[in-house]
């Protein structure tokens, strides 16, 4: 599904992703973790085509993405969250899930003054929306501003709207940071219901561990802008350099 | 044709330009703000030094203290009933530019309904400039003589403050990050204080003088901020010495330069804002870290033809 | 008694109305772009003149190669001779408007696509430095080359499109009017263009615009769509102004303009057109009553120069809206769709699956 062959992203001096091979099978969820700094959400912003990598390629569902623009590469399929909530403040929740739906006729400037020629598909995407809203027991504070939720309750909102845009695979950095352990769990439960209804990949950047190793089959770990270890788990803490990595940080 | 003459007017307004846009530098690069408003205070300078000087009667070096102080006031009072209440309530750095537009309005429009009043739409500041010595066919002046030392003494100044002494070490730390400032036991209003009245200081200063060379009216803040952003935005907006090549290029750029685009191809001195402008926009979007941007070690290198040998850092 | 004081009012009113109707078109565009797209347009006043110097060239040399003037149209006889063709030929003069005001907001929307290049590359700060300076320069470029608009005296002998009604009350009464239907149109087509997805797009591009191109937003292109929109709109307001100055003057364009214009958008609230309508009514009022010949309609003459004081009042209301009202005199609204509707209509829904969240799920741990 996605394959990063030898990515490579560099800041002056600082190699902050390293010659990368990833790949992520159709239908995984595979957790991203490492220390701070050690080049995750860069990784996912290479990817996501908001940084453009100075080596290597990236593939996706057969396609090279290698430097398309953001809006390309969420054409085809690959969306991302962000680590701290980013919702548009200037809207309402509603609003927030329905800017995501994909290839609306209304964002057409030159369409946009004819309601007749949109309409209906608005309203078919306001249904889409809700349904998505209810899903993640928002549907009360759909009409509020985006400014007015609270940190988990925005957490959920960029799920919806990374959703709205009916993704093929999601790259979500923290979906569990800043919320409350229970609610943490609710949203990796969803996630994997999502996987397996949805047939959505999914590529997880998470601090919490604990939490995260009891969802994914598979974990990366990433060190000073390299990939370390690929596999289970379980194994993890028994990996030298993992270690090493982790206590590295801590010193 | 006589290169004396437009290279000392060059260097002259170079001077001037640079101690105006010195106070926006100092701005931008401790409060992040725009100031809009900049032209006020060295017009607010220009108009304290004439009055004092020719009302009043004070010395003129008497006169342009006044204007310090009556500018560095107006520079503290900008900042305490507007941009400080909104920058401790996390208004965006857009709204802050939008509020210097319009403290610009109230200052200089309050200047030329006073001006207006008293008849004094049109003022210069009444000092003689006599001539030193010759030069060429022209003459050294006493204005020459002052100004241009005068303006390297407030660089000189400003670069020791902020370099050698604990004051400007926590200005420059709260420069670079805030936050940690704060948290690192700067008392970051006291300083902000302090930066807002060099700022006005020297703006008044930069107007005084102007004031002395030329005759002015309240817009000539205003008229002359196209050249004192291009001055600042040369020095990246963020750095003194910057500020100084680029004032001093805007001098010649405008005297020199367009006066020479005059004999050769005809271009009416009336364009010489284009100038400026051209270098701003230039500036933004080819290096929008100015002088302050160049690295002067790299550049070397890259001449030498030796960047490919050297090997990005390893860090961590 | 009274209907002779009505009649002695007739240019002020007229005058009122006109200026209102300009300074809408302005703001609204205006807001179009920063309120709703958040591109800090302050050289607003640029795109104006761009639609008046389209509208004045335009218009005189037409009537001079009709009337086979001499001495190009800047001379005193072909403006006379203008002037004097006009009532004579309504077809022609109606037509020059129309015809102006087509090919002003073609050329005012190809500025605003011009203008899109640094708007796409520089930060929003640097960017509004440069936008204020080109209101400026502009105006420099047009005092010094007489082809465009004569220079520093300013060309005459464009005439209103009414003046074949003779009577001048008549000709403003009709003038207004026609200003009026401008202003409602643009602000009816702006409305229609943000309650829209592609309203719902340029606030997300606003809000947060590399968000927005992860979601799948070509940010540049609605940014630029932004700018092309509202400067062609503001140079239709340059063009009902030309017409109804009968001459354009270069420094009647500086940016104390646009700042005018910003205080309206910002007193009204931002991307908020209601809100602009009542803001430009402020001002424009603040305007009109702070002026000379408003004082002396009732018979006062002034010793000050009151239209400081009327800039001075413009400041104040900047500052003073950002530092106590910053959503200014009405709030921002949602985006106006069918989807909204649909999403108002539909009640809390029953929790069905799906998460299962905990009671006190508000609680962040962080």
């Amino acid at each position: 599904m996605l394959k990063a062959v030898g990515l490579a992203k560099y800041f002056g001096g600082i190699r902050a992703v390293d010659h990368v091979d990833i790949e992520v099978d159709k239908g995984e969820i595979v957790g991203l973790i490492g220390p701070n700094g050690s080049g995750k959400t860069t990784f996912i912003n290479v990817v996501a085509g908001v940084y453009k990598p100075d080596d290597g390629k990236v593939y996706f569902d057969g396609d090279d993405i290698t430097g398309l623009d953001p809006w390309d590469v969420y054409r085809k399929g690959l969306v991302r969250s962000f680590q701290v909530p980013r919702l548009f403040k200037g809207m309402l929740v509603f609003e927030n899930v329905m800017v995501a739906h994909r290839a609306q006729k209304g964002e057409n400037p030159l369409l946009a003054p004819f309601r007749g020629l949109w309409g209906k598909q608005e309203e078919d995407l306001a249904q889409i929306s809700l349904g998505l809203l209810e899903e993640a027991q928002l549907s009360h504070v759909r009409l509020n501003w985006a400014t007015e939720l609270s940190g988990g309750q925005m957490k959920l909102v960029e799920m919806s709207r990374a959703l709205a845009s009916e993704p093929k695979m999601l790259l979500l950095d923290e979906p569990a940071a800043g919320v409350a352990p229970k609610l943490a769990r609710s949203i990796f439960d969803y996630i994997v219901r999502l996987n397996r209804e949805r047939g959505i990949t999914f590529l997880i950047v998470e601090h919490r561990l604990d939490i995260l190793f009891d969802y994914v089959e598979r974990v990366l770990v990433m060190s000073n802008g390299k990939l370390i270890y690929d596999g289970n788990p379980k194994d993890v803490y028994e990996d030298e350099k993992v270690i090493e990595a982790y206590l590295g940080e801590r010193a | 044709m006589d290169l004396i003459l437009p290279v000392l007017n060059s260097i002259t307004l170079g001077s001037l330009f640079t101690l105006m846009a010195l106070g926006l530098t100092l701005t931008f690069s401790v409060t992040r703000i725009v100031n809009f408003a900049h032209a006020e205070l060295v017009a607010i300078g220009g108009y304290v030094t004439a009055v004092v000087t020719n009302y009043i009667g004070l010395s003129i070096y008497e006169s342009l203290v006044a204007a310090f102080v009556a500018s560095a006031i107006l520079a503290l009072a900008m900042d305490e009933l507007a941009f400080k209440p909104l920058y401790k309530r996390g208004s965006p750095t857009l709204f802050l530019l939008v509020a210097s537009i319009g403290i610009d309005l109230v200052v200089r429009f309050s200047l030329f309904l006073t001006a207006d009043a008293t008849g004094n739409i049109i003022i210069q500041t009444k000092v003689p400039i006599q001539p030193l010595m010759p030069l060429g066919k022209t003459y050294l002046t006493t204005f020459q003589v002052v100004v241009i030392p005068l303006t390297l003494a407030v660089v000189v100044v400003l670069h020791a403050l902020f370099h050698y002494t604990k004051v400007g070490k926590a200005l420059r730390a709260m420069a670079d990050n805030e936050d940690l400032a704060r948290v690192s036991g700067i008392k970051i209003y006291t300083l902000r204080r302090l930066a807002w009245m060099l700022v006005g200081g020297t703006a008044g200063l930069a107007g005084g003088l102007w004031s002395i060379y030329l005759v002015i009216d309240p817009d000539f803040g205003w008229n002359s901020l196209l050249r004192i952003f291009a001055a600042s935005i040369l020095g990246g907006f963020t750095s003194f010495w910057g500020t100084v090549i680029g004032g001093y290029i805007i001098g010649f750029a405008e005297n020199l330069g367009i006066a020479t685009l005059n004999t050769w191809f005809g271009v009416s001195t009336a364009y010489a804002p284009l100038i400026s402008f051209a270098i701003i926009v230039a500036v933004f979007l080819i290096k929008p870290s100015g002088f302050a941007g160049i690295d002067l070690s790299s550049l070397l290198a890259k001449l030498r033809g030796l960047h490919k040998n050297l090997e990005p850092e390893a860090e961590g | 008694m009274m209907f002779e004081q009505l009649y002695t009012m007739i240019p002020f009113i007229t005058t009122f109305l006109t200026f209102y109707a300009v300074y809408l078109m302005l703001s609204l565009s205006l807001n179009l772009e920063y309120g709703y797209g958040g591109i800090p347009n302050f050289g607003h006043v640029f795109f104006e003149s761009i639609g008046a110097y389209v509208a004045g060239n335009l218009t005189a040399n037409l009537l001079n190669w009709i009337v086979a003037a001499r001495g190009g149209i800047c001379a005193y006889p072909a403006s006379h001779a203008r002037m004097m063709f006009a009532p004579l030929h309504p077809i022609w003069i109606v037509g020059m408007f129309v015809f102006s005001i087509i090919i002003a907001a073609l050329v005012g929307g190809i500025f605003g696509y011009l203008a899109s290049y640094p708007a796409l590359r520089l930060k929003e700060d640097f960017l509004a430095i440069t936008l204020i300076f080109i209101g400026e320069i502009g105006r420099v470029v047009v005092r010094n080359e007489r082809s465009i608009a004569c220079g520093l005296v300013g060309l005459t002998g464009v005439p209103n499109p009414f003046i074949w009604l003779r009577d001048p009350n008549l000709m403003f009464i009709a003038y207004t009017v026609l200003a009026i239907l401008f202003a409602a149109g643009s602000y009816m087509i702006i409305k229609r263009f943000v309650n829209s997805p592609f309203g719902r797009l340029l606030k997300s591009v606003r809000d947060d615009d590399l968000v927005a191109m992860t979601l799948g937003k070509h940010v540049p292109k609605a940014r630029a769509w932004a700018l092309i929109l509202g400067s062609s709109v503001a140079a239709v307001a340059g063009v009902i102004k030309v017409f109804f100055a009968q001459g354009v003057f270069a420094d009647d364009y500086v940016p104390l303009i646009t700042f005018v214009v910003l205080s309206m958008v910002i007193l009204g609230g931002m991307a908020n057109n209601k809100g602009v309508l009542l803001g430009a009514l402020v001002m424009t009022a603040l305007d009109f009553m702070i002026s000379p010949s408003f004082f002396t309609v009732f018979g006062v003459t002034l010793q000050l120069n009151v239209a400081y004081i009327k800039y001075i009042i413009t400041g104040v209301v900047i500052i003073a809206i950002l530092l106590f009202r910053p959503q200014g005199l009405i709030s921002e609204r949602p985006v106006e769709t069918p989807g909204l509707d649909i999403a108002k209509r539909a009640g809390v829904m029953k929790p069905t699956a799906g998460l299962e969240i905990p009671a006190e799920r508000d609680e962040a741990d962080s």
